[in-house]
């Protein structure tokens, strides 16, 4: 489940492509929803860890700050 | 249960305000503090700090720093037709262009803020006091008593439950136990404008544009 609506930008037509951080690191693709657009993205292997350590970063951040 | 009246104990009464006030402001410092830690976590691991040389003078001993976002690789997928000659048949593939995004721009940010705050009680009033309004009251008369003087509210927070017959054991358990509601909505926040406007300039910068053409 998203906690908010997060977009990337189209790179062939501009329009906001809905994204899931989760969803990508999984490895699901999102389709552009310009039915005129074939655009579909999605995470490479490469760029994965660096998400991942950001988002488990992000998670610790969350729990230190609902101890305080 | 005469002892039990003589058991009230009316001094820890507290003003309304207090009581009002006390919620929204533990609220209020939560919010603060979790956006403090959104914003250092954005500093620490969304971007590079950058030491720059310090050309000020006279020379200062403050360091500076530039930060630039951490850019991720995505890929992108999308079919391509192609032909080697006009007279040729055109063929379809599916082509993949890499791109970068800011590493900010796809995480979920906006999740740590206090978006509603509700309080709820019921207050059982045990004395009114007046006091002076002080330097911001609305009166410039001196003689003047009436605006100058501010009404206060004293009282404990009690049950919703009405007051019964205080020889009812019930009730008078019911007044005793008293309740502050106070619910929090953690909901999701648009980002602030500067996070934004962050995120807007690195998107605008996605599109591809000729090698020949100056990138303003």
């Amino acid at each position: 489940m998203t906690n908010r609506e997060q977009f990337v930008s189209c790179p062939v037509c501009g329009d906001k492509i809905a994204i899931d951080t989760m969803q990508l690191l999984a490895g699901v693709r999102f389709k552009c929803p310009n039915l005129e657009c074939d655009a579909v993205i999605g995470l490479p292997t490469e760029s994965k860890p660096i998400v991942q350590q950001t988002m488990e970063k992000f998670e610790q951040v969350k729990g230190q700050l609902a101890k305080q | 249960m005469a002892d039990k009246f003589d058991d009230l104990d009316y001094s820890n009464q507290i003003d309304i305000e207090s009581i009002i006030s006390a919620p929204l402001v533990a609220a209020s410092k939560a919010n603060v503090m979790m956006v403090t830690g959104q914003t250092r976590f954005l500093l620490e691991f969304c971007f590079n700090r950058i030491e720059i040389a310090n050309t000020d003078s006279p020379p200062s001993q403050d360091k500076k720093y530039r930060y630039e976002a951490i850019m991720i690789d995505m890929v992108m997928t999308r079919g391509v037709m192609e032909s080697s000659g006009p007279d040729e048949e055109p063929t379809f593939r599916k082509a993949e262009l890499t791109f970068s995004v800011p590493l900010l721009s796809i995480i979920p940010l906006n999740s740590l803020a206090i978006n509603k705050v509700n309080v709820d009680f019921v207050m059982e009033i045990t004395s009114i006091t007046s006091k002076d309004s002080g330097p911001n009251s609305l009166s410039t008369d001196p003689d003047n008593k009436v605006t100058q003087k501010r009404a206060q509210l004293n009282g404990k927070i009690s049950s919703a439950a009405p007051r019964g017959n205080p020889n009812d054991s019930s009730q008078y358990k019911s007044q005793a136990s008293s309740t502050l509601k106070v619910n929090i909505d953690a909901g999701p926040l648009p980002l602030p404008l500067g996070v934004l406007t962050i995120i807007d300039l690195y998107v605008k910068n996605i599109q591809p544009v000729p090698a020949n053409k100056k990138i303003n």
